[in-house]
């Protein structure tokens, strides 16, 4: 069990980095602070492992260990002052929940209960599971100077997919002192787990704790959510940081939060680490984000605006506020793109059927048969979903004035900008047959989104119930 | 008190708000039972499977062979195409990373055979000029390329 001792130094190192950059916000909720540490110290310990092993040129286990460490110690340095409040004040941030160390407790027992199912469905993990990235981590684990074999890797491996997985599983497996198969496997559960809690918390900031626990509820026990989860793939990785990001970016907008816009800089960023979808994900958020802000509105709460057709600010007429939110989110995403960056242009091959796509193709691509196909193969996959997609889309309707109002609307059009996107890349598959490519994705795109559009949805109703209590 | 007629129920912001409670509580119960249901049908007949086997077992004793070499030549006569390809490969690349597992070619001083039968593996290993160093019982035949 030594593996869960680099977990836990990444969760410390996560809940003194958000101590540190929130350190204004005295109520941050406890359990919104314990899931966003979770992720955000993973991804943190998975960059700088990567980026010491970029520098010194070797995969060195023991070098890992001193530069996380000191990397903790830095964190409790700079944040000694804060801590003995946050510590203090820890009575009045689980104000209102009943015995929060039964809570804390039934995490817990949670997160080992679906590590064990994890481990006995799927010990080894899916396909990519084991051929990708508990593949590459082994390279990074085992590899000394010969780390950088995993780019001349056969195009079957996907040399060019980014590594924060593998790292993060390696980094697993520096605590444990060997690959051991269930390291990947607890991987999975610990991010299945935090997505639900995430979500919990990210519900429960601005509504009643029954709504909060009866969406995270749902997200749990979705069958698919746990087979796929289960598989050991970044898509339950990507799933956590986008919702990461998604609800950031609702406080920092809603809340004209710097400190928030930087945090959710810092996960959109780990998102371009983890999957190449990420990196889509990160400049819709950021063009979106950007363009909302720019708009002549007032962020702070009105009664039911929905602020249509508002004109554009121009630079001088900026607000500092809005302007050093931008700013804010713009260095939080350095940290992950910079990573990506140097995988990008300076290590990995391109992306085996990125190129190769002529003008005279172009042309083939956009016809209606294909087209057919994707979306058919869409509705397939929202079936094979469940009731879950039917239960969101009948929450968006029942919320559907409060879909493009204010800050929801950055989420609405980021979904279904995401998805027209998904759907272009598919029409210029080249190298692939569409079927085969189609049968391999939908499930795991329509999976990693589950979480968002649940956050949306609840959001959305949320709002809606508020709207209603209002005009009574 | 006055009753409403029923568009005016609807219409009034209280009403709606229990009836759209009432609606997700009772619909959002149902989903939750759906899929308690087949989350069960699913995990219960898996109960007594057996625990799969670690993929690219049948390359396991090769491990400590090619421990220290970054890379050796495989060959196969199996269709390596992304749609058709059994994962052989792929499991061999994770079974003995950090080794590089170099697919189609044969010069590497240490070439791993894979196929579907012995002959195949035979004749490939005398169109490459190929000497047998080692089969396991899976039939991977580790082959040497002398200078």
């Amino acid at each position: 069990m030594r593996f869960l001792f680099p977990f836990l130094a990444s969760f410390f190192s996560g809940y003194l980095l958000i101590d540190l950059i929130c350190r204004k916000d005295k109520k941050m909720d406890f359990f919104l602070h314990c899931f966003l540490a979770a992720g955000l110290g993973l991804g943190f310990s998975g960059i700088i492992i990567f980026l010491l092993f970029f520098f010194t040129g070797k995969a060195d286990a023991r070098a890992a260990i001193y530069v996380n460490l000191i990397f903790l110690f830095l964190l409790l340095l700079f944040d000694r002052k804060n801590i003995g409040q946050s510590v203090n004040s820890l009575t009045e941030r689980t104000a209102g929940w009943p015995q929060p160390e039964i809570w804390f407790l039934s995490i817990i027992l949670l997160m080992w209960g679906v590590y064990k199912m994890a481990l006995w469905q799927k010990p080894y993990g899916g396909w990519d599971g084991w051929a990708l990235y508990n593949m590459k981590a082994r390279f990074l684990f085992w590899g000394g100077p010969a780390w950088k074999n995993i780019f001349q890797l056969h195009w079957h491996t996907q040399p060019d997919y980014p590594l924060l997985l593998s790292l993060i599983n390696t980094w697993g497996w520096i605590g444990e002192g060997t690959d051991a198969f269930h390291v990947p496997a607890f991987t999975a559960a610990f991010f299945m787990v935090i997505c639900c809690g995430l979500l919990f918390s990210g519900i429960k900031r601005y509504f009643n704790t029954g709504l909060a626990v009866f969406s995270a509820l749902l997200l749990l026990t979705v069958p698919s959510y746990l087979i796929h989860g289960a598989s050991q793939y970044a898509d339950i990785v990507l799933a956590y940081y986008l919702l990461a990001s998604l609800i950031t970016l609702v406080i920092t907008v809603r809340e004209e939060r710097k400190d928030f816009a930087l945090l959710s800089g810092l996960f959109m960023g780990f998102m371009t680490f983890t999957k190449n979808e990420g990196i889509l994900m990160l400049l819709l958020l950021v063009f979106l984000t950007t363009g909302y802000l720019f708009r002549k509105v007032e962020m702070k709460e009105e009664p039911h605006t929905l602020g249509r057709g508002a004109p554009f600010l121009k630079k001088e007429e900026m607000p500092k506020t809005r302007s050093k939110i931008i700013l804010f989110l713009f260095c939080g995403t350095s940290l992950g793109l910079l990573s990506t960056g140097i995988l990008k242009l300076l290590l990995a091959p391109p992306h085996h059927g990125a190129f190769g796509i002529t003008l005279e193709m172009l042309s083939g691509f956009l016809n209606f048969n294909k087209l057919e196909t994707i979306l058919k193969s869409f509705i397939s996959g929202f079936r094979h979903g469940g009731h879950i997609w039917v239960f969101i889309l009948a929450l968006l309707i029942a919320g559907y004035r409060e879909i493009f109002h204010k800050e929801t609307k950055i989420l609405t059009i980021f979904l279904g900008l995401y998805f027209l996107s998904i759907v272009a890349v598919y029409l210029t598959t080249a190298n692939y047959d569409l079927q085969w490519r189609l049968a391999q994705s939908i499930n795991r795109i329509l999976f990693y989104l589950l979480p968002s559009a649940l956050f949306l949805a609840f959001y959305v109703y949320g709002k809606e119930e508020e709207r209603l209590k209002k005009d009574e | 008190m006055k009753m409403l007629p029923p568009i005016r129920i609807i219409k009034h912001s209280k009403s709606k708000l229990i009836l759209l409670r009432g609606f997700f509580i009772a619909y959002g119960i149902f989903i939750l039972c759906v899929n308690f249901s087949q989350t069960c049908n699913f995990f219960i007949p898996r109960v007594h499977q057996k625990t799969p086997q670690e993929p690219g077992i049948e390359f396991a004793d090769l491990k400590p062979i090619l421990k220290g070499v970054a890379k050796v030549g495989y060959l196969t006569d199996k269709d390596m195409s992304a749609q058709k390809n059994d994962g052989v490969f792929l499991s061999a690349q994770s079974m003995l990373a950090p080794t590089v597992l170099d697919l189609e070619n044969a010069h590497h001083r240490l070439v791993l055979l894979d196929c579907n039968n012995l002959e195949n593996a035979m004749s490939l290993m005398q169109d490459h000029a190929l000497a047998f160093l080692y089969v396991n019982p899976y039939n991977k035949i580790l082959a040497e390329n002398k200078p």
